[in-house]
């Protein structure tokens, strides 16, 4: 605390709450008023009929109960967890190892500025322009379609959307494209934060660098690791525009890359119906919400031992 | 002191900065002025109470006009006396004399146009004078307190005796007409004319007619294209509309999901050609190398496909070389058309009533979209006229004149079994058909899956 001549302490406190204004104000009404509001939606009739609107009272879960009387939220949020999973694997091994390199002061690498920019830059691209480039590059009147059919690998008439594994791993390896820059970025924070003279501790007693990083990077890594995979989990249960743009909102082939969120934007791409698109996203809430406790817990536990 | 003052300084302009994007409040309104029943049966209606021109006025200093694409307002740059862009780079901004036009454009897949449109239309602070419609869902929008009935735009029963009566009846609610269209759109079978000639020896229109007069001739040249390497047409969703718009009864019956025979025919149909290799499935509006190399016989559709979809501008196109042909086709039917409305609560209706009669039913500027533009126009005379005109040609068919053909397709179209909810309908179950052609579904899975998805489209059926 600053003295002033007269010896009155000044408090920057209250600035500190003034510039927080704008962000509570913005979270105020732009993040808390609709997340309310769409709880309360969830529970009432509310929905749009050309340009009426009709809207009724309280309908005892009628809205939840639609989510649960067929088997689609489990087959939507299957697609979601699996497409989920392709691309998140090669992203964490994948930022790992390059995490590693670019930590690592003995490597001495030239221009490691240069590729962390390199492989962040995939992630500055709007995920739809994105999808939008590989699905103008895929589909079956396509260029790339067009010249794996002349080298003879796929038939001339073949969609490749129409696979379904194809379709899927499509999305993974976008979601991994666009996304594992900012986890290495993420990861090596960790491993700088990392105490050096553990490192050389371990080159003095001759640890090889796989032991370094398993006896060492690894374990210290948890914190950051558990951190990077809830976030990609949450993230990853929201996927929509990839596989929206990609398939033009149909999911195909048969749904299969049909995301829990594409269901939700069914709700509101005709009449809106924010009755149901409501429960819906309470739904998802909710098991985001599981999914995360779950992860959390068995990372924490692990780390307590 | 100093740093005291900066911080004042700073956090007022950012707490200002903040609440300046509150200024323009949207309130949004919960009820509409009007409900919308599923358009039924109409008769053509008229005007309406007719007003006098002199009473209508221009307030607003902007006139906002609503468009899926930017067909119309090419024709507009060409053909409205006073409009000119602002700037060569942006369509959408220009002045019609002195009065600034705003256009906004919003792609109509995925329901975009109508979302965006729906808002405007309800939130009081948003300005838009004349929207666009199409006839999948015109009904929503023709009705009172959304847009300006035309006798309220000064229009007369007169100047409207020479549309075809289809074209009004697809903008008529209990009576009263909504909207004005510069076309129609009868269709036919366009085909590849050097294609013809080496599978059916002809490529003359009557002889190629005499070959696909019913479906079943039809599958049996879709056979001998096969055969030959060429697919029938680039899509099955190529002939959808053939038989969508040759409907006996309407998507929803009784508050139930309807399936007309004819769309269950088209579904059987399209199944054969599917797996016997004959078209393909996917976008209908992605139809890859059909317009530029010999691959692909034949597209269904009306006049706006030439300039529209053919790519006539591409000098190595087959629309550039006049190679295509046109014949009915084995059923007539017709597809789609633009509709332009006023909107109730536009505050340039002296404009916009001009614009209305300038682009819709001048017979100078019909003529000249006729002439020009391959368009196939709303007037009974100039319709007559040109199917008669011997001398009259279309560029993109060799000179064959399309009129005698379209023509007569308009003759048969009745839109009494349309409704609002058409485009999700139509949209939807092609989705899930494909599903089906590709083998990934069955029948019956296909068809369940369509319904289910609908319904959530169209929640009046959902809830």
């Amino acid at each position: 605390m600053k003295q002033t001549k007269n010896g009155k302490a000044v408090s920057f406190n209250k600035w500190g709450y003034i510039f927080l204004i704008p962000f509570v104000l913005t979270y105020l009404f732009f993040q808390l008023v609709p997340l309310v509001l769409t709880i309360y939606y969830s529970f009432i009739t509310y929905y749009e009929d050309g340009l009426t609107t009709v809207r009724s009272g309280w309908n005892t879960f009628a809205n939840y109960a639609y989510f649960f009387k067929d088997t689609r939220l489990v087959t939507y949020g299957l697609n979601t967890i699996i497409m989920w999973i392709i691309g998140f694997i090669p992203q964490i091994l994948v930022s790992l190892l390059l995490g590693a390199w670019f930590s690592d002061a003995r490597l001495r690498l030239k221009a490691a500025s240069f590729y962390k920019v390199v492989i962040y830059l995939p992630n500055l691209i709007m995920a739809s322009a994105f999808s939008l480039l590989f699905f103008s590059l895929l589909k079956d009147t396509g260029p790339i379609h067009g010249l794996l059919a002349n080298m003879g690998i796929i038939k001339p008439t073949e969609d490749l959307f129409k696979n379904v594994w194809f379709a899927r791993c499509i999305v993974g390896f976008m979601n991994f494209l666009m996304w594992f820059g900012n986890t290495t970025i993420l990861l090596m924070a960790g491993m700088l934060g990392i105490d050096q003279s553990l490192y050389e501790a371990a080159e003095v007693d001759g640890a090889t660098p796989t032991q370094v990083f398993w006896r060492i990077t690894l374990p210290l890594l948890r914190p950051i690791l558990v951190y990077v995979l809830l976030t990609s989990l949450i993230g990853g249960l929201q996927m929509f525009d990839v596989p929206q743009v990609l398939t033009q909102g149909k999911g195909g082939p048969n749904e299969t890359t049909f995301t829990v969120i594409m269901w939700l934007n069914r709700f509101s791409s005709g009449d809106k119906d924010f009755g149901k698109g409501g429960a819906l996203s309470v739904v998802l809430f909710i098991i985001t919400g599981i999914l995360s406790m779950i992860v959390y817990k068995v990372s924490a536990g692990k780390q307590e031992e | 002191m100093k740093k005291k003052l900066l911080s004042v300084l700073l956090s007022t302009a950012m707490v200002a900065a903040l609440l300046a994007g509150c200024n323009k409040t949207t309130p949004t309104s919960e009820t509409t002025p009007a409900g919308s029943e599923v358009v039924t049966s109409q008769v053509p209606g008229g005007a309406g109470d007719v007003v006098d021109v002199e009473t209508l006025e221009d307030t607003g200093d902007t006139l906002t006009i609503y468009v899926w694409n930017e067909e119309w307002l090419g024709f507009f740059e060409k053909y409205m006396p006073n409009y000119t862009r602002d700037n060569d780079a942006d369509p959408l901004a220009g002045h019609l004399g002195d009065l600034p036009v705003v256009w906004v454009e919003n792609a109509s897949t995925d329901n975009v146009y109508q979302t965006k449109l729906d808002e405007a239309l309800k939130d009081p602070n948003a300005d838009v004078d004349i929207f666009l419609v199409e006839a999948d869902y015109a009904g929503k929008y023709t009705v009172p307190g959304v847009a300006k009935p035309l006798g309220e735009l000064g229009i007369t029963d007169a100047d409207l005796a020479d549309q075809f009566a289809y074209t009004q009846q697809v903008v008529t609610t209990d009576g009263v007409l909504y909207g004005s269209s510069w076309q129609t759109c009868g269709a036919g079978m366009i085909y590849n004319r050097e294609i013809a000639k080496e599978v059916l020896g002809t490529d003359d229109p009557d002889e190629v007619q005499a070959k696909v007069s019913t479906w079943e001739d039809y599958q049996k040249v879709a056979a001998d294209m096969k055969a030959k390497g060429y697919l029938m047409t680039p899509r099955a969703s190529s002939t959808y509309r053939v038989f969508s718009n040759n409907v006996s009864s309407p998507w929803i019956k009784d508050g139930e999901i309807n399936l007309d025979p004819s769309i269950k025919k088209w579904v059987d149909m399209s199944k054969e050609m599917v797996e016997a290799g004959e078209t393909k499935t996917g976008d209908l509006w992605d139809a890859g190398d059909t317009y530029t190399k010999n691959t692909t016989f034949c597209v269904f559709g009306p006049a706006w496909f030439f300039n529209f979809c053919m790519g006539v501008d591409d000098p190595a196109s087959i629309a550039a070389k006049g190679g295509w042909g046109l014949c009915a086709g084995p059923q007539a039917h017709y597809w789609g058309g633009t509709w332009v409305c006023v909107a109730d609560k536009s505050d340039n209706l002296a404009t916009a009533a001009d614009i209305v009669k300038t682009m819709t039913l001048d017979k100078d500027v019909l003529t000249k979209l006729v002439e020009n533009e391959n368009q196939d126009c709303n007037s009974k005379e100039l319709a007559d006229k040109y199917a008669n005109d011997a001398t009259f040609g279309n560029d993109i068919l060799g000179g064959q004149n399309p009129y005698t053909i379209f023509s007569k397709a308009i003759g048969g179209i009745d839109v009494s079994n349309m409704s609002q909810y058409d485009q999700q309908f139509n949209e939807t179950f092609q989705t899930y058909m494909d599903d089906y052609f590709d083998g990934k579904l069955t029948y019956d899975e296909a068809y369940e899956k369509f319904e289910t998805a609908v319904k959530e489209k169209v929640p009046v059926l959902n809830n």
